[in-house]
């Protein structure tokens, strides 16, 4: 070890008190011969105290009460934005899922399906979304003809009733997670 | 010396069920037991503004209490807060560098050079102190961070490694950086303390 650079090295180890005593008595014997390590080393150590022993401004006499009736007001705020959120998402599954059972009938009667489709289409912008998707189900219908009608039918009535169930369980979900939100706390008293 | 607060986990573990459930005397106990800390860390951090940074700070920890696992100590939590939110302030800001104390600050900073028996030795301590402030401010926060919670708080490199979620390696090594920087920019000092 005889390099500047290797003794640098020792003094960040001597600072992290990861230095053998042999190694102390080499940096120490290295500051004394070597005047640049030493005004490193002095400008690290000076550096270092200053910065422990900096003093830091007192907190206004009221901090603490303050800071209290912030995080209390803050906890509170929180409480009350997280009930409308989920009343909200609440309401919302509930219409959704009020529409698609209203449609239910709907869905077996391909007569009426389709000028439920058709309705939609006359909103603008929707037609060329539902040409596409027109286009998609014939390529479809041709790919799935070998195997029946019944098959088309029986994936249609399974997607349905596969997302019927899924919003069945999110609404299930949501009154569980409203009920336990809404529980009553200290902290709304 | 170590700032961490010298209250047992238990006595720690019962204020914070007792604040869990809503008990203000028993939150207000706990920022008291932590504020110095928690105002040190931030004054070194961001500089002016860090009673308000301190002060968002608890309302961050009392808004997480609830998830707060109570069998461990509340030190390491609390700084966990606290470095990504004086990280925020200075993301937000804009600047890698801290300012220094307004004029209110260095009024209550300042006192203590009025308390010194020789003027003249008030006066170099005064010198010393700015340019320690302005040796700390160009160090880039993240170099800053580890640095005050080793040095000032006496956290170990674990635990440091724990509460920024980095390898000690990288821990040792943002550390052994900031010192660089602080040597680097105190070296003129001390060459012309020596002359």
């Amino acid at each position: 070890m005889n390099r500047c650079t290797d003794f640098q090295k020792l003094m960040n180890r001597s600072l992290d008190r990861e230095i053998s005593q042999g190694e102390k008595a080499l940096l120490d014997r290295h500051i004394t011969l070597c005047r640049d390590c030493a005004r490193e080393f002095r400008a690290l150590q000076l550096g270092l105290d200053m910065l422990v022993s900096m003093p830091v401004p007192e907190p206004d006499a009221g901090f603490t009460s303050e800071t209290v009736k912030k995080a209390f007001r803050a906890k509170k705020i929180l409480a009350h934005r997280q009930k409308v959120i989920a009343w909200f998402l609440a309401c919302l599954t509930a219409i959704i899922s009020a529409l698609i059972l209203a449609s239910w009938p709907i869905i077996f009667q391909p007569a009426l399906k389709w000028a439920a489709l058709n309705f939609l289409s006359v909103l603008s912008g929707l037609d060329i979304i539902l040409n596409i998707l027109r286009k998609f189900l014939s390529t479809l219908a041709a790919i799935l003809t070998p195997l029946g009608e019944n098959a088309l039918q029986l994936l249609y009535q399974g997607t349905a009733t596969a997302l019927y169930g899924y919003m069945i369980a999110l609404m299930i979900l949501l009154f569980f997670t409203l009920i336990k939100r809404t529980k009553p706390t200290a902290l709304c008293i | 010396m170590s700032t961490h607060s010298p209250e047992p986990i238990t006595k720690q573990s019962e204020l914070i069920k007792r604040a869990r459930e809503g008990d203000k005397d028993a939150f207000g106990k706990i920022v008291n037991l932590y504020r110095r800390m928690v105002i040190g860390y931030c004054y070194r951090m961001v500089g002016a503004g860090a009673e308000d940074a301190a002060q968002e700070i608890f309302i961050k920890f009392y808004l997480a209490i609830d998830r707060f696992d109570i069998s461990k100590p509340v030190a390491p939590f609390l700084f966990r807060i606290s470095h990504n939110h004086c990280l925020d302030i200075l993301k937000r800001k804009g600047i890698r560098t801290i300012s220094l104390e307004t004029d209110t600050m260095y009024e209550k900073v300042s006192q203590h050079k009025d308390k010194m028996p020789d003027p003249e030795e008030a006066i170099q301590k005064a010198e010393l102190e700015d340019e320690v402030k302005h040796a700390l401010a160009a160090i880039p926060p993240i170099y800053r961070s580890p640095l005050i919670m080793c040095h000032v708080d006496e956290i170990s490199y674990e635990e440091i490694s724990r509460i920024l979620e980095l390898p000690i390696g990288t821990v040792k090594a943002r550390i052994h950086r900031g010192r660089k920087i602080l040597q680097q920019k105190l070296m003129r000092f001390v060459i012309t303390d020596g002359e």
